[in-house]
C-alpha cells in the first residue's frame, strides 16, 4: 500500500466522493507544508493528521475536508489519534485564572516570587494515590485526570497565570479552584467551562459496525477517550465513533499505522448495513 | 468442589457462595471461553447478555456536558456491548490461592476513577464501575485474600483433577512457557523468571496455599508499577494461579514460564494451546 506525498493528500481528500452512507472527518488541524513522507511513512508536526486524512481518502465514504457540513445525514465517524481504539468519549476544556497577589522578598518571612511560582506550578501538577502521572507521557493514566497546562503568566503589580484544564465527568469547578488554595498569595481563582465532556451514545448497529471491524482487523475493540473534544465535540447528534491509529502529538505516522487506519475505517463502512438502522432519525441518540 | 460458607467482601467485589463447580464474575464464566482479551490484563465477556454493571445512581459523574443524561440503552434499546468484567485476574489470584473453585463474584465499585483505562472503558461502553473488579492499586486484592482467609470453607463432590498427557510449549510477547504433566494430586509447581528476579512456589488450586505465599502475594503490586522485579514476579504468581490454574482449569502440572511485557497473552495462550493441542485429560 503506497502512501500518497503530503501534497496530494488535501487534494485528494477535498476531491473525495460525497456519496457513501457514513461521513468521515479528520480530528486535528492538516498543513502539509510541515510534513514529509519517508520509507517508513509521514514525520512533522501534522503527521497524524496528514496520515488519518490520506487514509480518510482511500477508504471511502463521505469524507468532509476542509469543512465538514454537519448537516449531513447519516453517521460519522471521527478519525483520531486513538491508538486502534475506540471512543464514544471525548474530555472537555476549561479555563482558570489563579490571580495573586506578588510577593517580594522584600518583606521578611515570605516566599519570593520564584517561590510563589514553584507552588502555583506544583499545584498544577497531576497527583494520584497509586499511579506514577508525573511521568505519564502516554496519557495512560492522566488521559482520565483533572490536568492543567500554563497558557499564559503575567506577572506585574500581581501575578496572573491561566491554565487551560482538560476535563472529565467527574471534574468540579470547586475541585480546581481548591487545587491553588494553598498557593501563597492567591486572591482569587476564576474559572470557567469552555467545551464540556462529550458522551456519545450511537445506535447498536453503528457500535457493532466499529467493533467488529477492530475485533477483525485488531484482534480485539477496547475503548479509550479521546484527549481533546476537537471536531468530535462539535459534530451534532448521537451518532457518532471516534478511532483511528497514531497517537497525540507524535510528529510521527507510519506506513503501517496508515495501512491499519485504512483497513479500520474499510472494514467499519463495509460493516454499515445501509439498510440498518445505523444514523436513522429515529436511532440517531442524543447529543451531548 | 469448594465454595464459601457465606459471602464476604474485599476491595471492589463481593464473593457470594456457590452451589455448583465454576467461578463467576457479574455473571459471566471465568473460563478461556469467555476471555476477551489477554494482554496486560484479562476481561471476560458474555456478548449475549446485556450490561447490568451500570451505576444506580444518577450523581453528576453521568451527567454530560450540558447537564442531560446519557440514556440507560442505546438508542434503539439495546446494547452492543455484553456484560464485561475487566481486571479479573486480580480476583482469580486470590480465589485460587485458597482453592475456591465456586464461587459468584459482584463487583461493588460505585464510584469512578478515571484515571484507571478500565474505568474510561466502562464509561465509554455505558457500563459502570462495578464491571471493573482489578483492584486501584495493582494489588492481588489483599482485601480479599483477608477475607478469604477467615471464611469459612464448604466441600462439594469432588472432581476429576486436570493435566496435560505431553508437554505444551508456547510463545507470545518475548515471553516463553512449558506446562509438562503432573502426578495426580502434585498441584501445580510454578518456576517464575521476570527479568532479573525469579521464583518457584507449589499451589494445589483445591487447598489453600501457604499462609506466607498468600501474604506476600497478595501484598506485590503489578509489574507495570512495581517498584523491583523480585515484587513483581512475586505478584506474578495471583497471575499465572488466575490464568492457568483458574482460567485453564489445571490441577497438576509444572510450569517452567519466563515472563516478559503484557504476559497475560502467553499465560492464557498456553492454557488455549493445550486445550487446541486435545493434550488436556483428566483424572480421579
Amino acid at each position: 500500500m503506497s502512501l500518497p506525498a503530503p501534497e496530494t493528500v488535501v487534494e485528494r481528500a477535498s476531491d473525495a466522493s460525497t456519496d457513501g452512507d457514513v461521513n468521515v472527518v479528520v480530528a486535528g488541524d492538516v498543513d502539509t507544508d510541515s510534513v514529509e513522507r519517508t520509507d517508513d511513512g509521514y514525520v512533522g508536526e501534522t503527521a497524524g493528521a496528514v496520515g488519518r486524512l490520506a487514509a480518510g481518502s482511500a477508504a471511502g465514504g463521505t469524507l468532509h475536508y476542509p469543512s465538514p457540513d454537519f448537516t449531513a445525514a447519516g453517521p460519522w465517524i471521527v478519525l483520531a489519534p486513538l491508538a486502534g481504539f475506540v471512543s464514544t468519549v471525548a474530555t472537555g476544556v476549561g479555563e482558570a485564572t489563579v490571580v495573586a497577589e506578588r510577593e517580594t522578598t522584600s518583606q521578611p518571612g515570605r516566599e519570593s516570587i520564584t517561590d510563589q511560582l514553584s507552588a502555583l506550578l506544583e499545584a498544577a501538577q497531576p497527583t494520584h494515590e497509586h499511579y506514577p502521572v508525573e511521568t505519564d507521557e502516554q496519557g495512560v493514566f492522566t488521559t482520565g485526570m483533572t490536568t492543567f497546562e500554563l497558557s499564559s503568566l503575567v506577572v506585574e503589580d500581581e501575578l496572573r497565570a491561566t491554565f487551560r484544564v482538560s476535563t472529565t465527568p467527574a471534574t468540579r469547578p470547586s475541585d480546581v479552584t481548591d487545587r491553588f488554595a494553598d498557593v501563597p498569595g492567591v486572591e482569587r481563582v476564576d474559572y470557567e467551562t469552555v467545551v464540556g465532556v462529550t458522551r456519545a451514545d450511537p445506535s447498536a448497529a453503528l457500535r457493532e459496525a466499529v467493533e467488529a471491524a477492530h475485533r477483525e482487523v485488531r484482534g480485539d475493540c477496547e475503548y479509550e477517550w479521546l484527549p481533546d473534544p476537537g471536531v468530535f465535540a462539535t459534530i451534532p447528534g448521537g451518532e457518532k465513533l471516534a478511532l483511528g491509529t497514531g497517537t497525540p502529538r507524535a510528529g510521527a505516522f507510519s506506513r503501517a499505522q496508515y495501512q491499519t487506519c485504512v483497513e479500520l475505517l474499510e472494514t467499519t463502512l463495509s460493516n454499515v448495513d445501509p439498510r440498518s438502522e445505523v444514523g436513522s432519525p429515529s436511532n440517531a441518540g442524543s447529543d451531548t | 468442589m469448594r465454595t464459601i460458607a457465606n459471602p464476604i467482601e474485599g476491595s471492589e467485589v463481593r464473593v457470594e457462595p456457590k452451589q455448583s463447580p465454576g467461578i463467576n464474575i457479574n455473571g459471566v464464566a471465568a473460563d478461556l471461553e469467555h476471555v476477551s482479551k489477554a494482554d496486560v490484563r484479562v476481561d471476560l465477556l458474555d456478548d449475549t447478555r446485556a450490561n447490568d454493571t451500570r451505576p444506580d445512581d444518577t450523581g453528576a459523574d453521568d451527567t454530560r456536558s450540558d447537564g442531560t443524561r446519557a440514556d440507560d440503552t442505546g438508542a434503539d434499546g439495546t446494547r452492543s456491548d455484553g456484560t464485561r468484567a475487566f481486571v479479573v485476574e486480580h480476583v482469580l489470584g486470590p480465589l485460587g490461592l485458597y482453592g475456591i473453585t465456586a464461587a459468584e463474584v459482584v463487583g461493588i465499585r460505585e464510584e469512578w476513577d478515571f484515571a484507571r483505562p478500565e474505568h474510561r472503558f466502562a464509561y465509554a461502553t455505558d457500563a459502570g464501575p462495578a464491571s471493573v473488579v482489578g483492584h486501584p492499586a495493582g494489588l492481588p486484592n489483599p482485601e480479599l485474600a483477608e477475607a478469604l482467609g477467615r471464611a469459612s470453607v464448604v466441600r462439594g463432590e469432588s472432581e476429576p483433577r486436570q493435566t496435560v498427557s505431553q508437554p505444551v510449549s508456547f510463545e507470545a510477547g518475548g515471553g516463553e512457557i512449558q506446562l509438562r504433566p503432573a502426578a495426580c494430586g502434585d498441584g501445580i509447581e510454578f518456576d517464575v523468571q521476570y527479568e532479573d528476579a525469579s521464583i518457584s512456589v507449589q499451589v494445589d488450586p483445591r487447598e489453600t496455599a501457604d499462609d506466607s505465599l498468600i501474604d506476600s502475594v497478595a501484598q506485590s503490586t503489578t509489574p507495570y508499577l512495581s517498584p523491583t522485579d523480585e515484587e513483581a514476579v512475586t505478584h506474578s504468581v495471583a497471575d499465572l494461579v488466575s490464568d492457568i490454574a483458574v482460567l485453564g482449569g489445571f490441577d497438576d502440572l509444572v510450569v517452567d514460564v519466563t515472563l516478559a511485557g503484557a504476559y497475560h497473552a502467553l499465560t492464557v495462550g498456553a492454557a488455549r494451546r493445550a486445550h487446541e493441542d486435545g493434550v488436556v485429560t483428566f483424572r480421579e
